[in-house]
């Protein structure tokens, strides 16, 4: 009992970390329609920014939010120069796909290339251990958590709330009638780029300081657990991606806590599976995301 | 055997099993439009089947490594054992598949079982070894009678004739009737299936022959190197045959061999000889980093990935046929 | 038909040409001199997830050949350390393998063939007649009919039960037995569970967790729960850093003792742990075990001033030294370069049958401790008797050395100092 307890609390922690990855996967895909796998590598790229910063002597947290910026311009020059013009022209969702792994796979080999292979750290940074209803949190683990609350709150808000989030949601439910009413989509699909982006490189800075120590497979193993966690919760759906992320970050603990822990990650995947077999609009599909989920 | 000639066997071998891997790949993604990233799984079955069925029960094999089966049959049963496993397995990936989900989703959903397939393998060590994989001793039974270098050409002459057995088969899929059905099925599921077309059964038979053409695949090569484990069958290696059947022009058996051939021997064995250029071991001394080959090779083939979907999405060899679909649809 | 029938030409063609080129070459029966400089294979994983493995070889490499050149070569050749990258993968290793000895010159010796493709490279190697010493722990070549192959340290299962035996010598009794899911520690595994209970120990708990997850606190809970008083420990440097920061955050900062193996006497290692838990646990509740040598002899400080005397070896000298596997792979060079010298042939088909002579105890034979005094005392017409930095090896008919065990603590510098010793005889009793 004590042990199941404990393992919901150290899932609700590391869900936070995938639930900030997934919202913003779940955004970019909203939006472009694209199942963009490079988002993996990205978040790898954002944890290196990550270390170069807090090796000049930057604050983790000041290095999260540089990070976040940083990877959000790479994420709209991604967009613009390769993913967009490629979709203009017709290339179809497997062959998008594919460019989108190998282009991952070029960025993590880059990265190793300049970076090298070997472990990285940032140093503890957990601090103080908390104690909340049997859970066991660290001072890090408890910001996350506010941090990745506070961001979706904001994301949610944004989108539903603001004339900027009700033209992101018109465009990505239809671009030619968005564009018919004269919303800049263009302009909405870049600004989309950038939250997801940021979100993206905040997400592997935050998973560098979870983790404690990382190499240049960071971004490429989270990225099944974030797009379990986006599909569970339904695409384009912030409190969903958050609702997903805490769901896999739970079962994940909970698989490691009760049967042999090199299941950990099978239970991600299999969540990932069951629902694009069985619901692949998510939980909470969001009607203007879903339709087009179907081929 | 000299060193050379001894090089080029291994070469030609791979360059076999190569084509046969990636002839199976092609006929499932370029022909059928099934974007199996799963598919080195069908080639590790095919391996693993292979080795349990030339090696005798664990105890007898010396008990050094577990594994399930171990059955002590002769090489051209244990090669229709792999061909068999690759098959099954080509079909189970494949009902991942049948629900008419987008082709990306599709995609995720065969790369994640690629996934916990090696997941399942390297934690359940009873089953297959684990990470130390098996390894097959005394080595390369199949001919056991004979001097090994008379040997070992006998063996690229079988894998030729499997190859050659493979293209058969791969050209009943790819022309005629069905071939044409296949591509209708890919290029407009709904308009083939308006016609009376059934195609979850298509997709499930394309998946069976393709996964067939991997299990041989893998139970040529590991009959040749003798040991098999997860290293040799990581995700990233369905990549490596992707992009050989995206440059040589998916869709065409003969833009996909000559695709094979490009990236399997000349680029990833050229960029070995790259740790001989002076300029690369400069570099290396500057980011102090002893071999950057291998990394440079990934690089290269994700590059020319991109490059081809971009620049010539028909690839070397395009597809012959009524232009309506491709890569662009 | 007619049209399709020319496609399959070019398979079949290629199979006639086959056979057309499989004609030809044969080998004579006095040794063929070689010309300029010999080639030693460092057969290793240079990039990939194990890529460490090729740096942690090539050191030894240099240190022996160093030595070599100075001393005026083997034969007067010098000898060059070739790197050729086996990726760690068993599939990938087949053509690199065979690659370089197609076209590396002079390829007469050999070392590394580590566990993770050892399985397809050992035989390649071995087939070509070079003569090589592989520092694999498979069980499996425990056993095996490959006349070039020889290694001196232990055997993965062996390795295991040194860890129970060193735990249960410092007076722990309940042991948590935590290892990453890879192919060392599977190896670790039987031989650490058979030797345990024998010893009068008991494992309260055995977990297996996978490499670099976001965290092990589940794990860590459930170790906790089982209140041992060591953990006996194998996983990579990220993987150890992050457990080892969660077992801190929930256990009051306490942090239990450690055994793990020699393989983490590396840099990554102790950088990564360090920079998460502090050195002070590091230095003072990390054992390492692993193969036995003696710091005090002349062999071995001979082999640490050659690493330290080398630019490139110089700043990893001081943990490097102590590590087993690299010090069986210079101690392999020494005897094989000596072979080459008794067989007056640097090629690998003859001077073979000269290895076991080399290391082989008999009365009269000047005892040496590098490859310069065997050198000058072959010269001498004397017999001679390799005794390295791993002792003395005793190589059983499969030309397996498992030799003694040793137990070493981290210094804050990142070097490591030897604390204790551990029977091989031991061992390998707890083993049968």
């Amino acid at each position: 009992m004590q042990l199941l307890i404990e393992a919901i609390g150290f899932g609700i922690a590391s869900g936070a970390v995938i639930a900030l990855g997934a919202v913003g996967f779940s955004v970019q895909f909203g939006m472009s329609n694209v199942l963009n796998i490079t988002y993996g590598a990205l978040m790898t790229l954002g944890a290196y920014i990550g270390l170069f910063l807090i090796d000049r002597g930057i604050s983790p947290w000041a290095a999260l939010a540089i990070a976040g910026v940083v990877v959000g311009a790479a994420s709209v020059a991604f967009n613009r120069g390769l993913l967009a013009p490629l979709v203009r022209r017709g290339t179809r969702a497997f062959a998008i796909v594919i460019v989108t792994v190998s282009a991952g796979v070029v960025l993590q080999y880059v990265i190793v290339v300049f970076a090298g292979p070997d472990a990285k750290s940032y140093g503890e940074q957990s601090g103080q251990t908390f104690h909340l209803l049997g859970m066991v949190l660290t001072a890090s683990e408890v910001t996350i958590v506010v941090l990745a609350a506070a961001l979706m709150l904001g994301l949610h808000l944004l989108l539903t709330r603001t004339t900027l989030g009700r033209a992101m949601r018109a465009t990505a439910s239809n671009r030619i009638l968005a564009q018919s009413c004269g919303i800049a989509t263009d302009r909405i699909s870049d600004i989309a780029w950038m939250l997801s982006g940021m979100l993206c490189g905040a997400a592997g800075v935050a998973l560098a300081i979870t983790t404690v120590s990382f190499d240049f497979s960071l971004g490429a193993v989270f990225l099944i657990p974030m797009i379990a966690a986006a599909v569970l919760g339904g695409i384009g759906q912030p409190y969903g991606a958050m609702v997903g992320g805490l769901v896999v970050g739970v079962a994940s603990e909970l698989a490691a806590a009760f049967t042999n822990p090199a299941y950990r990650e099978v239970v991600a995947f299999g969540i990932l599976i069951v629902m694009l077999l069985v619901r692949p609009h998510g939980l909470f599909g969001a009607a203007w995301a879903t339709r087009r989920l179907m081929a | 055997m000299g060193a050379w000639e001894y090089y080029l066997v291994v070469l030609l071998v791979y360059l076999g099993t190569d084509l046969l891997a990636a002839w199976g790949l092609n006929l499932e993604f370029g022909v059928t439009g099934v974007a199996n990233l799963g598919y080195i799984v069908t080639i590790a079955a095919g391996a693993y089947a292979y080795v349990i069925c030339t090696l005798g029960s664990p105890a007898s094999a010396g008990g050094f490594q577990e594994y399930v089966g171990g059955f002590g049959l002769p090489f051209p049963v244990a090669l229709a054992a792999g061909i068999v496993a690759g098959s099954v397995v080509g079909v189970l990936i494949g009902v991942t598949g049948l629900k008419r989900l987008r082709q990306d989703y599709q995609a995720i959903a065969m790369l994640v079982v690629s996934l916990m397939a090696a997941t399942v393998v390297t934690a359940d060590t009873p089953f297959l070894n684990g990470n130390a994989g098996l390894v097959i001793l005394p080595q390369f039974a199949p001919l056991s009678d004979q001097d090994p270098e008379v040997q070992r050409w006998v063996y690229v002459g079988i894998v030729a004739a499997v190859c050659v057995l493979g293209y058969l088969v791969l050209r009943r899929f790819t022309t005629g009737p069905i071939g044409r059905t296949l591509r209708a099925v890919r290029d407009d599921e709904y308009a083939a299936a308006a016609i009376g077309k059934d195609i979850v059964v298509l997709r499930l038979v394309v998946q069976a022959a393709g996964g067939a053409l991997g299990g041989a695949s893998g139970a040529l090569l590991v009959a040749f190197i003798g040991g098999w484990s997860p290293g040799a069958w990581a995700y990233v290696e369905t990549l490596a045959l992707l992009t050989a059947v995206i440059v040589g022009g998916m869709g065409n058996d003969r833009g996909v061999s000559v695709g094979t051939f490009l990236i399997a021997i000349l680029i990833l064995q050229g960029v070995q000889f790259l740790n001989d250029v002076p300029a690369l071991k400069a570099i290396e001394g500057l980011l102090n980093r002893p071999a950057l080959t291998q990394d440079l090779g990934w690089i290269v083939l994700g590059t020319l990935t991109i490059l081809f979907i971009w620049f010539r999405p028909q690839g070397i060899l395009p597809e012959r046929r009524p232009k309506y679909g491709g890569i662009r649809g | 038909m007619g049209i399709h029938r020319w496609r399959l030409a070019s398979p079949l063609a290629l199979a006639t040409a086959l056979v057309l080129v499989a004609c030809g070459g044969s080998q004579g029966a006095t040794p063929p001199t070689q010309t300029g400089a010999l080639n030693l294979g460092v057969i290793a994983p240079f990039t990939g997830p194990a890529a460490e493995f090729g740096t942690l070889l090539t050191a030894p490499c240099l240190a022996a050949t160093d030595l070599i050149n100075a001393s005026g070569g083997v034969l007067g050749h010098q000898v060059n350390c070739t790197s050729i990258d086996d990726t760690g993968d068993p599939a990938d290793a087949v053509p690199n393998v065979t690659r370089a000895i197609a076209t590396t010159s002079n390829f007469d010796f050999a070392i590394g063939l580590e566990s993770n493709t050892a399985a397809t490279t050992v035989p390649l190697v071995n087939n070509a007649k070079i003569p090589f010493f592989t520092t694999n722990g498979l069980v499996s070549f425990t056993k095996n009919n490959f006349p070039y192959y020889y290694r001196v340290t232990p055997g993965d299962d062996a390795n295991g039960a040194a860890f129970a035996v060193w735990a249960v010598q410092q007076g722990y009794k309940n042991a948590a037995i935590v290892f990453q899911n890879n192919i060392g520690s599977e190896g670790n595994l039987p031989g650490l569970n058979a030797a345990m209970p024998k010893l009068g120990g008991k494992v309260g708990i055995n977990l297996t967790i996978p490499a670099d997850s976001a965290s092990y606190s589940s794990e860590v809970a459930r170790v906790i729960a089982a209140k041992p008083d060591v953990l006996i420990w194998s996983a990579d440097p990220q993987t150890t850093a992050t457990f080892l920061a969660n077992y801190k955050s929930l256990n009051n900062g306490v942090l239990p003792p450690m055994v793990t193996a020699t393989d983490s006497l590396t840099p990554d290692f102790f950088n990564a742990v360090t920079k998460v838990v502090g050195v002070d646990y590091v230095t003072k509740q990390i054992w390492l075990v692993g193969s036995y040598f003696d710091q005090t002899t002349p062999a071995f400080n001979t082999y640490k001033n050659a690493l330290l005397a080398d630019a490139k070896t110089k700043d990893i000298a001081p943990v490097l030294s102590t590590v087993g596997p690299p010090a069986g792979a210079y101690d392999g060079i020494n005897i094989m370069a000596l072979a080459m010298i008794m067989a007056k042939t640097t090629v690998g088909s003859y001077y073979n049958s000269y290895i076991l002579q080399v290391v082989s105890p008999k009365s009269g034979a000047t005892v040496v401790g590098n490859y310069a005094d065997g050198k000058a005392a072959l010269a001498a017409g004397k017999s001679i008797q390799y005794v390295g930095v791993l002792g003395k090896p005793a190589f059983d008919q499969y030309h397996n050395s498992a030799g003694e065990f040793d137990a070493n603590k981290f210094n804050a510098d990142g070097s490591a100092t030897q604390v204790g010793t551990i029977s091989g005889s031991q061992v390998l009793q707890l083993l049968g």
